[in-house]
């Protein structure tokens, strides 16, 4: 209604003033203060988490790598194995990784020949040090040679990884079906290991955590692969070797996961199998 | 206008003087003119006005009016049509009239009667009507027309796009086996029943053929192939996030149940993570392992729903595939990647009878990372049994089908051994169908009928 005159005033004043809304609490000049306070809190609530949180829930300090050695105290000598210790020990104080030494009587292995201990090894890495990004699984018969390259910067680290790897390369090395990915980003890879003259080379590889390590160790585990009669099983100590070569024919998910490093930069630089007479008499 | 002479009228109607004549008398260009002027107004022509006068003054030089029946009932007849009075080509003689090109109701017409009756009707009830007619417009297109199949398949409002159901058809078919009529309406009342069920919800129907093929028929490769299949699913529906596999012999009861309701919209309390809950297959659990990880060696995983990627029914001898549920995840493809390995189908297909079942419930034993992302669900949720199976010790209320619970699906597991396949689902069809009658049928069949055989003691099928 539009009227050409305002509304007349009542004239009769009123006796207090009218509440301007039902709750006084919220009158404007205090629903500002309100919100600033808020977003005050808020912000400190904010600051706080970033100093104390760290960015994915890792506590820092936490070890980028653990190293894991399986080591045999019944049929090696203390001093070898102390002398393993420390070179493990040593080349971790140097980077500020981690190591961890089980024995294979740790782990209920049902009748499966010792080797097969480095698998629930790594799984229990994985399960004490959860906040450590790669396991190193390193032979109780190799040493680490050059001490000055690191797991997650050398040979991890995506760009370097992409340069190093082998691509489009049989698995098996001389004739295998199954080759390498030609294509494959460093970032997606879990399982890292090499090759020898002979096959899959499985005295040292790097797994990276996460739920493909878990499933992948938890298979490699399977009672089945610990049973199972593969063509080249002549010796135990390659059985686990097989169920590795058998892994990677039966998986199309390993495979994209798999990247083979090639000889040189694990093999030769950081680790070298130990002298062969060592080995054997560890055998027997 | 300059004329030679006055102009005089003609005894034919029109002016001897050409000036007058042609353009404005009947302009309309057609053949026949025009049937003009909306409110039954036609156009005043030197002609008709003089015929009208001839007609009242009584000097009819020749009749124009009441001659036959359709010129004395044109007016009544044409009323009921609807008018248009179209601005093109219409004589120039009612050019200045209102309403051209519009639809004219004239009174009278039922138009014109509705409009009035609305007019009468106040704006409040109006509005009452509106919202009724409203309501009524909304049921028809979202639970009638096709339309409502798309809503419910929407992301948002329905889901129904994130399921898909797998039906195994013609199991062992193919070349192995000739089928017999019983055989072939198993199928198609079995097929038909899921087609009606995810029309009505939105879901997809994945139909597999089943039929012992060649690629499969290394005799430890046989009915494994589940895994595959499901594998093609994974890629054939992108949008999908539950697949739901069911065997051929079973049987949707209650098409009114959304497996979102049902299950998916509270999966915890619908699932169960710890078999130990329900364990005929006594298997230990959590995994006795000392080594493993805080969530592989907790009863529940991280009993969250989100991790559950696998939901299996147990009934009296273990897990059962008859109807399950898988979820698409990077888990799932390690999954169906495991259970599809040659190692173990190697090693122990001899023993293992019921193959790929057998299969992962091994891996269920032997490889913690399986369960934390297990979940199991009680049978009679999703895979009720009929009384002929399981039924060694009697009537088991955790495993057979009560139509007083209304079980949502019903699972004829083994009827191939010894059981009449055809007979039990002819049975649970029938019983479906009868627990849910629509009101009407309900009226006819339980009131109706009744009174019809108290009458007359015939039994009649209205």
């Amino acid at each position: 209604m539009h009227l050409a005159l305002p509304m007349r005033k009542s004239s009769n004043p009123q006796p207090y003033a009218p509440r301007s809304t039902r709750f006084p609490m919220f009158r404007r000049s205090r629903v500002q203060a309100i919100i600033l306070c808020a977003c005050a809190v808020g912000a400190i609530i904010f600051i706080i988490s970033q100093l104390f949180g760290g960015g994915d829930g890792i506590p820092s300090g936490s070890p980028p790598v653990v190293i894991v050695t399986v080591l045999d105290p019944e049929n090696y000598n203390k001093e070898y194995i102390n002398n393993i210790k420390d070179n493990r020990l040593e080349y971790a104080r140097k980077h500020g990784y981690e190591t961890f030494f089980p024995t294979a009587k740790d782990y209920l292995l049902d009748g499966a020949p010792d080797t097969w201990a480095k698998v629930p090894a790594i799984r229990h890495a994985l399960t004490k040090f959860p906040y450590s990004t790669y396991i190193w699984y390193l032979d109780q018969n190799s040493l680490i040679m050059n001490p000055d390259i690191a797991i997650e910067s050398d040979i991890m680290n995506p760009k370097k990884l992409e340069s190093l790897m082998i691509k489009d390369q049989p698995v098996v090395p001389p004739d295998s079906v199954i080759k390498t990915f030609p294509h494959i980003k460093g970032a997606s890879i879990d399982f890292t290991l090499t090759q020898d003259k002979e096959g899959l080379a499985q005295g040292s590889f790097v797994i990276r955590k996460g739920d493909w390590s878990k499933f992948f160790l938890d298979t490699w585990f399977d009672p089945l692969y610990r049973s199972y009669n593969f063509q080249k099983a002549d010796t135990h100590a390659l059985v686990s070797y097989n169920v590795l070569d058998s892994l990677s024919n039966a998986y199309q998910c390993l495979g994209t996961y798999c990247a083979m490093a090639p000889d040189n930069p694990l093999e030769t630089c950081l680790s070298t199998t130990t002298n062969n007479e060592l080995l054997q008499q560890g055998r027997h | 206008m300059s004329l030679s002479r006055s102009p005089s009228p003609r005894p034919g109607g029109g002016w001897a003087s050409p000036g007058l004549n042609s353009p404005y008398a009947d302009v309309s260009g057609r053949a026949s003119p025009a049937f003009g002027g909306a409110n039954g107004g036609s156009s005043v022509t030197w002609e008709s006005a003089k015929a009208k006068s001839n007609g009242i003054n009584g000097y009819p030089s020749f009749s124009t009016q009441n001659n036959g029946f359709f010129n004395r009932h044109y007016r009544s007849i044409s009323n009921s049509l609807p008018h248009f009075n179209l601005g093109s080509d219409k004589s120039y003689a009612e050019k200045e009239k209102l309403g051209r090109g519009r639809w004219m109701g004239r009174d009278g017409s039922k138009m014109a009667r509705v409009r009035s009756l609305v007019k009468r009707v106040g704006q409040k009830f109006r509005l009452r009507y509106l919202i009724v007619l409203a309501l009524v417009a909304m049921y028809f297109l979202f639970y009638w027309t096709p339309l409502h199949y798309y809503w419910r398949r929407a992301k948002h409002i329905g889901g129904g796009k994130k399921f898909v159901v797998i039906l195994a058809a013609n199991q062992g078919g193919g070349v192995m086996e000739w089928k017999g009529p019983r055989e072939w309406a198993i199928e198609r009342d079995s097929v038909r029943n899921k087609k009606k069920y995810t029309n009505k919800w939105g879901y997809d129907l994945e139909i597999v053929d089943m039929s012992t093929k060649k690629r499969y028929a290394h005799e430890w490769r046989e009915s494994w192939e589940k895994v595959d299949t499901i594998r093609n699913c994974l890629r054939k529906y992108p949008d999908a996030e539950w697949f739901w596999w069911l065997d051929l012999n079973t049987f949707v009861m209650e098409p009114s149940y959304s497996l979102q309701s049902h299950i998916f919209n509270n999966l915890n309390a619908n699932t169960y993570r710890d078999i130990n809950v329900y364990n005929p297959l006594n298997i230990t659990h959590p995994f006795p392992a000392e080594h493993l990880d805080e969530e592989a060696r907790s009863a529940v995983g991280d009993g969250k729903a989100g991790s559950i990627n696998l939901i299996i029914p147990q009934d009296c001898s273990g897990f059962n595939l008859g109807s399950f549920f898988i979820k698409r995840s990077a888990w799932t493809d390690r999954l169906l990647d495991v259970w599809w390995d040659p190692v173990g189908y190697e090693q122990k297909h001899m023993e293992w009878e019921h193959k790929e079942q057998d299969a992962l419930e091994f891996l269920y034993i032997n490889q913690p990372w399986i369960r934390p992302h297990t979940a199991f669900i009680e049978q009679r949720k999703i895979n009720s049994f009929p009384e002929g199976a399981c039924s060694e010790n009697g009537n088991d209320t955790r495993i057979h089908y009560n139509e007083h619970d209304r079980d949502f699906v019903v699972n004829m597991a083994g009827c191939e051994w010894g059981r009449d396949c055809w007979g039990e689902m002819y049975n649970f069809r029938e019983l479906s169908n009868y627990l849910n009658r629509t009101l009407w049928e309900k009226f006819k069949e339980d009131l109706i009928a009744v009174i019809w055989f108290k009458i007359t003691g015939k039994k009649i099928r209205i």
